[in-house]
């Protein structure tokens, strides 16, 4: 039955149990890029029976340094039915439903995310990250925070209620606009690997958790850091939440 | 005293594209003497670093030791012989 998965299943951290979790679990993707590429490609792997995949784009010529689910002959066409095309190719099994929006409200979102167990942010710029961050705690939806720049990334498990939330990581984004982000592929294909890790521990109820942790990785110089994130009492986004932790 | 300091590549370009740095510090040299001894020959970094009050900048992140300035006591947090001093900014691309 789960032939595709023998690997996996032969872990005590899986077996078929955990297998089964898996199918019967749903993540969310918040942007088709270069995070969620790599992200779905393992979560699909993996065998998690749902995937949902946001994004209002269509696949350009420039994003195939790094956005593995789409091709050169899906240029032009969304984001998530390029990605919904690659993605059942790949592992038939899976559903994958595509929302080619953009998330232009925090309610919009909490509606979207209601359905799914997890978040995982692969977003590309930092209104939508506040946006996720919000919604989630307004739905107590645990979230994976992943973001790249250049050779770097960093990677954060937020778990509302119990975790610090963005806000208390960045309590507000940068003034100035980057322009266009220099990234190279490896730095979105392996922050996103590691937000399907994360994912996929967090299903699988196993692990240690990136929570009130920060990771940062630098490529470059094959330089792992990870730095303590504490909760801000006074964040205007989760201040008033009861916590457990 | 001695610490050591690391910082992301877009930091570092204004350390002449240097990840990691030494600084020799005076005893009882607190986060903002370190800022202000930086400038000198990272010129801009104190105005990245900090916004218009002397404060962090919300964007960015100093950690001794890979502990948040910001929930210790901020630009008057001691330093000690030894400590690591990483400055992370939030970044934005997927």
């Amino acid at each position: 039955m789960f032939e595709r998965y023998q690997r996996q299943t032969l872990l005590p951290e899986v077996g078929i149990q955990g297998q089964e979790t898996l199918k019967n679990s749903s993540v969310l993707l918040v942007g088709a890029g270069g995070l969620g590429s790599s992200a779905a490609f393992y979560l699909a792997a993996a065998g998690v029976g749902h995937i949902g995949l946001v994004d209002d784009d269509v696949v350009d010529q420039s994003n195939l340094n790094r956005q593995i689910l789409h091709t050169p002959g899906t240029i032009g066409k969304s984001k998530v039915a390029s990605a919904r095309e690659t993605l059942k190719r790949f592992n038939p099994d899976v559903t994958i439903t595509p929302h080619p929006i953009k998330i232009s409200s925090e309610n919009q979102l909490e509606e979207l995310i209601t359905d799914y167990d997890l978040v995982l942010d692969c977003t590309d710029n930092y209104p939508t990250r506040y946006t996720i961050n919000q919604a989630c705690i307004h739905q107590q939806k645990p979230w994976i925070y992943g973001a790249v720049s250049e050779f770097e990334g960093q990677v954060m498990t937020l778990i509302p209620g119990t975790t610090p939330c963005y806000r208390c990581l960045y309590p507000s984004a940068p003034a100035a606009s980057e322009g266009i982000a220099a990234v190279m592929g490896v730095a979105p294909g392996l922050i996103g690997t590691l937000q399907a890790a994360e994912a996929l521990k967090y299903l699988l109820d196993t692990g240690k958790l990136l929570t009130g942790r920060l990771l940062f990785v630098d490529l470059m110089d094959i330089h792992f850091d990870i730095m303590t994130v504490t909760r801000n009492k006074e964040c205007p986004a989760c201040g008033h939440s009861i916590f457990s932790g | 005293m001695e610490i050591t300091l690391r910082l992301t590549k877009a930091l570092a370009r204004l350390n002449k594209g240097q990840k990691d740095a030494v600084r020799t510090l005076e005893e009882g040299c607190d986060m903002a003497g370190l800022i202000n001894l930086l400038e000198k020959d990272m010129a801009g970094i104190k105005a990245t670093l900090l916004n218009e009050t002397g404060e962090i900048s919300e964007s960015i992140n100093i950690y001794i030791n890979g502990e948040n300035i910001r929930y210790l006591q901020g630009t008057r947090s001691p330093l000690s012989n030894g400590d690591h001093v990483g400055i992370i900014p939030a970044a934005a691309a997927g």
